[in-house]
């Protein structure tokens, strides 16, 4: 149980860091995605489960969504 | 059972990975993932700051069955209704910055701040 | 910008926040005069405000801290309250078994209100700033996932609803519930290729919400001389009909924010032809 919360928040810490080194700005998202995931995991943990469900519902679903709309709209690489 | 610590580490090194993010970035869709980033850490350091150990969570059920002064066995519930309204607000406020990003880069036909000044 | 100075500014930036982390970390372990900076270990209930809400005696205690003055601080545990039993306790102040539901919605509802303000604001700012853009054009999706989005939408929305209307006895509520909506219709618009979102009837439905949000303060404000007051009765703690006014008002907050973010991600998807 403890291993698998550390192994947890290894992959939180990634993928933040991935989030914001990447030049894709499509793995940006997905990764901001995972991260909002994990993050509503440990509000479970925390018993909170009103937040958990919220959080999983918007910052890992819709938020996603829309950061991927908007670069639609513009420019999937980064630029130098 | 987990101790708070644990968590308020977490949230303190979410938050400056994202404010990192913040000060070094220069694409503008880049800043405001990294702005999600430190929203979340901020959430997940307000419910931390309700967390008790050994609490249960703040539902009344049939397994818990009942509450007095004498046991009380939830933890508080007052920072998670206060983070619950502030996650759909952020959503809100995400999508509105998008749409201006979404808006300087028809105005400027780039995202890279840097290069933003002087041509219109 | 050449590259030396990049460099050098994240080297600032990082220098800074190593500083600030430092700075959290150790107001984590420092004692101060009265325990901990952060209450890490020890916390109880009893010394925090939020016990009146989870005993639901917020009226006992005002009403002590009238009387008594100061040691109403010192000791917090001494206010009268009961014992709350589920399926069995009547007619308490406020009757909803889920605890972050009775604070959102009954003790701390104007808050509430103004955050739903601040959502619907955010949405008029979207479809402002929108014109212009025009969306570009998708791959037209297959057969599988046409059918599949058809068939899984009307079970999206029960479940929604399911979550709204349970707001004040399981975890969820009014703005998960939106949010279930909204996802709902996210499948609609990546799925069906030709699918429209009907923006105006979103917003006179969003606007209907609010208005009816407005008027159940108003009736507590003309029948309990205080806005947003409970009106209706507080059934058993545990029971669907209970908790008076709260799940009406999460019902109407679900369906409030259900059309704000649906409104807000298709407008993002579709753009606006007209500047």
């Amino acid at each position: 149980m403890i291993i698998l919360l550390y192994l947890a928040i290894l992959v939180l810490g990634l993928s933040a860091l991935c989030a914001i080194f990447t030049k894709d700005l499509l793995v940006s998202v997905v990764a901001l995605g995972v991260n909002s995931l994990i993050v509503s995991a440990l509000f479970f943990l925390m018993h909170a489960p009103d937040v958990a469900i919220t959080e999983a519902a918007i910052g890992a679903g819709l938020s996603t969504a829309i950061y991927v709309f908007a670069i639609r709209h513009t420019k999937r690489q980064e630029e130098k | 059972m987990i101790s708070a610590i644990f968590f308020y580490s977490t949230a303190f090194v979410l938050f400056l990975i994202g404010l990192f993010g913040v000060l070094t970035r220069k694409n503008v869709i880049k800043i405001l993932v990294s702005f999600s980033i430190t929203e979340t850490a901020v959430n997940l350091f307000l419910v931390t700051v309700g967390y008790i150990e050994g609490g249960k969570a703040p539902i009344l059920t049939n397994t818990i069955g009942s509450i007095g002064i004498h046991n009380l066995k939830f933890v508080d519930p007052l920072p998670q209704a206060l983070v619950l309204t502030a996650i759909v607000i952020g959503l809100g406020t995400t999508a509105l910055s998008l749409v201006i990003a979404i808006k300087l880069y028809k105005n400027y036909g780039t995202l890279n701040i840097t290069k933003m000044d002087g041509k219109i | 910008m050449k590259k030396t100075e990049f460099i050098t500014g994240s080297f600032i930036a990082l220098t800074l926040v190593v500083l600030l982390g430092i700075f959290f970390f150790q107001a984590l372990f420092q004692p101060s005069y009265e325990g901990k900076v952060m209450p890490v270990d020890n916390v109880n209930l009893k010394n925090r405000v939020s016990l009146h809400y989870v005993l639901k005696n917020v009226n006992n205690a005002s009403k002590y801290l009238a009387m008594h003055g100061m040691r109403y601080f010192n000791n917090r545990s001494s206010v009268p309250s009961q014992t709350i039993t589920y399926g069995k306790s009547k007619n308490l102040e406020e009757g909803s078994a889920n605890e972050v539901t009775s604070i959102v919605v009954n003790y701390r509802g104007f808050d509430t209100l103004g955050e739903v303000t601040v959502l619907f604001i955010s949405i008029i700012g979207i479809t402002m700033l929108i014109g212009g853009v025009v969306e570009k054009k998708w791959i037209k999706p297959s057969l599988i996932v046409r059918t599949g989005s058809k068939f899984l939408f009307p079970f999206i929305l029960l479940f929604g609803v399911y979550i709204f209307i349970h707001g004040h006895l399981t975890p969820g509520g009014g703005f998960p519930g939106g949010a279930v909506i909204a996802s709902g219709f996210l499948l609609l618009l990546l799925g069906l290729e030709n699918y429209r979102f009907n923006t105006k009837a979103s917003k006179v439905i969003e606007s209907l919400a609010g208005l009816t949000f407005v008027c159940i303060g108003l009736i507590g404000l003309f029948t309990k001389n205080s806005f947003l007051a409970n009106f209706i009765p507080t059934g058993t703690v545990g029971l669907l009909y209970s908790a008076g006014m709260v799940s009406l008002i999460y019902v109407v907050i679900g369906i409030k924010v259900g059309a704000e973010l649906s409104t807000g991600v298709a407008e993002l998807k579709e753009g606006n032809k007209n500047d």
